[in-house]
């Protein structure tokens, strides 16, 4: 029989494209259904935040970081500008001022995975999720809003602290919302984790193993799916994430199943990291004293990193010195995660690159910078 | 894995340091140089208010009032809170090979691979972390700014591919040896690279021109621009 010659195809998807959760391109080489190679165009926000950095100083760069990066997880993007910046200063924060920081980073992480959570449930047909979560995500909005003003940029953190201390009544409406949240996380598992379309969609699609994971430099939730039991909470541990209980979920599979349940998980540990945490809170000071708006941290440098809900964050900090910092590296976890993607969507359908670009979660404001 | 004893975050045990600077004598720890540094100004400090001590005791014995005592002065050697190694261009591959497989090291995750513009000089910089081990390092190496070159690390750590391409882009980097050396954030036929300090970032003119060329192949009819209503 004379074998079919077949030719390749190159399919150019976005950089308009509603599941591609940004401006991303993304060149597709297709042989008849199947991906022989995926090249991402990126760049499309890029608006140089690293440059923009090193005209600002420090109480500045906290709401830089605040809006210039990822803009679903702006108040852990504060933590990491400021986990340098204190770090290489020397700047001393109270503790209860730890503990605020705590609990908001962990809301921006619920918030944050819901919304996930809900557009990855659109991209693969289940519409009811996307309802679910974002009526969830009301709530921590609504928690926000009270304490800091700002639903999506709070630009809350300070050099030594947080901007003010939490209005009357918060802790109680917080932890009333935890007890809430854990129920309404049954219930997805309810509607999504034995449903077998999802399963259908998601079970053994876009594998990446754990050795790939790590030559790739995939981190948070990407790696922990894969199998590298590793997140930057436990490993470089800052704030108060030493003295709270929470496990690191990690699966083996590597597929896009596994990377919805290591978030599920996540959930329910940040829930319990915040409970904790409202529990152990001590009163006091929220700002340290004696901390100057100009700050001019003394030179050197410092590599930190903060555990952000797509991964490890990293900032390489250099200063001279001066009141604006001499060089900063921002290391994003959306950016390496959408290099591993090159790897993951090798070999599967057209159908798939929905659901494997979905399970990533990237924020294209965090790839560009 | 054992969570980091450093609060700053990275931790290298100095034993492994000494392996390092024992494999390659080349090799100098940033760290200790400023150590140095700063102990040859503690140094000097101790021995600006010995003087001092002694021209006070010279003024009491002739009746004079006490000279002002020396200004208290800070410091300006730089803090390396995370372990730093500067690494010479011409051992640079074989330390990077050595940080990735030997079973003490096993520096298997490449965090970031960019560069410092020092204005007068330009350094790569690589964050190096081990998966199993949870120690981590920083590698700077030197390099020429006017044409700087360096080997790639994307054939031991993928993900070096497309840091490699990002530093190309920002800085100019070349990286000897790279699959596929493109811009990766900015345009293929943008001009100069933007994270340098000299580079002039407002209004280049080529760009609005680009702007022009480019607004007139899509649409052929639009005014250009700073001409629209």
């Amino acid at each position: 029989m004379r074998s079919l010659r077949t030719e390749e195809l190159i399919l150019n998807m976005g950089p308009q494209h509603p599941s591609t959760h940004g401006v991303l391109r993304l060149l597709v080489t297709l042989d008849g259904e199947n991906i022989v190679e995926v090249q991402p165009d990126i760049g499309y926000l890029h608006s140089s935040v690293e440059k923009m950095m090193e005209h600002r100083n420090y109480t500045q760069n906290i709401a830089l970081a605040d809006r210039g990066m990822d803009y679903l997880a702006a108040l852990v993007n504060e933590m990491a500008i400021l986990r340098a910046a204190e770090t290489l200063a020397d700047v001393p924060v109270p503790e209860r001022a730890r503990y605020i920081r705590t609990i908001f980073m962990e809301l921006q992480r619920l918030a944050s995975h819901l919304l996930w959570l809900g557009t990855y449930g659109i991209d693969l047909g289940a519409f009811t999720a996307f309802l679910w979560c974002m009526r969830e995500r009301e709530l921590i909005m609504d928690l926000f809003e009270a304490t800091t003003g700002g639903r999506l940029h709070h630009v809350y953190f300070r050099l030594g602290g947080v901007n003010e201390d939490l209005p009357p009544g918060w802790t109680d409406r917080c932890r009333e919302f935890c007890h809430y949240f854990l129920n309404r996380l049954d219930e997805y598992h309810r509607l999504l984790t034995g449903n077998p379309i999802w399963q259908a969609r998601t079970q053994g699609v876009g594998v990446l193993t754990r050795e790939q994971a790590v030559a790739f430099g995939a981190c948070g939730p990407v790696a922990r799916a894969s199998g590298l039991q590793w997140d930057v909470r436990k490993s470089h541990p800052y704030e108060v994430y030493d003295r709270v209980d929470f496990q690191v979920p990690v699966y083996t599979e590597g597929d896009c199943y596994a990377r919805y349940l290591v978030r599920m998980d996540e959930m329910r540990e940040s829930t319990r990291i915040i409970l904790q945490c409202l529990d152990q809170m001590p009163e006091g000071e929220v700002r340290a004293a004696r901390v100057p708006l100009n700050l001019k941290v003394p030179p050197g440098e410092v590599y930190t990193r903060v555990e952000s809900p797509r991964g490890d964050l990293g900032i390489h900090l250099v200063s001279t010195g001066g009141e604006t910092p001499w060089r900063v590296k921002i290391r994003a976890p959306s950016f390496v995660n959408l290099h591993a993607l090159t790897e993951m969507m090798k070999g599967w359908k057209v159908a798939d690159i929905i659901a494997i670009l979905g399970s990533i979660d990237i924020v294209l404001a965090d790839v560009d910078r | 894995m054992t969570p980091s004893r450093n609060p700053s975050g990275g931790f290298l045990p100095p034993e492994l340091a000494a392996r390092l600077r024992e494999r390659f004598p080349q090799v100098r720890d940033a760290a200790e140089a400023a150590r140095e540094a700063l102990e040859a100004f503690e140094r000097e400090q101790e021995e600006r208010q010995r003087r001092y001590q002694e021209e006070v005791e010279r003024a009491k014995a002739e009746g004079k009032p006490a000279p002002r005592p020396p200004r208290k002065e800070e410091p300006a050697v730089p803090r390396y809170r995370t372990p730093t190694f500067e690494v010479p261009r011409e051992v640079f591959r074989e330390v990077m090979e050595f940080l990735r497989d030997d079973p003490a090291f096993r520096m298997d995750y490449l965090s970031f691979a960019s560069a410092i513009d020092w204005k007068d000089r330009m350094e790569c910089t690589y964050h190096l972390w081990s998966t199993v081990h949870n120690h981590e390092l920083l590698v700077k190496v030197p390099v020429d700014r006017d044409d700087p070159r360096i080997p790639t690390v994307s054939d031991l750590w993928r993900t070096a591919e497309w840091h490699e391409r990002e530093t190309y882009d920002l800085f100019g980097v070349v990286y000897e040896g790279h699959p596929d050396l493109r811009r990766i954030l900015l345009t293929e036929d943008w001009k100069g690279h933007p994270l340098r300090k000299d580079y002039v970032y407002e209004d280049p003119d080529w760009l609005v021109e680009l702007a022009r060329v480019r607004q007139s192949e899509v649409s052929g009819v639009q005014p250009p621009l700073g001409e629209r209503g």
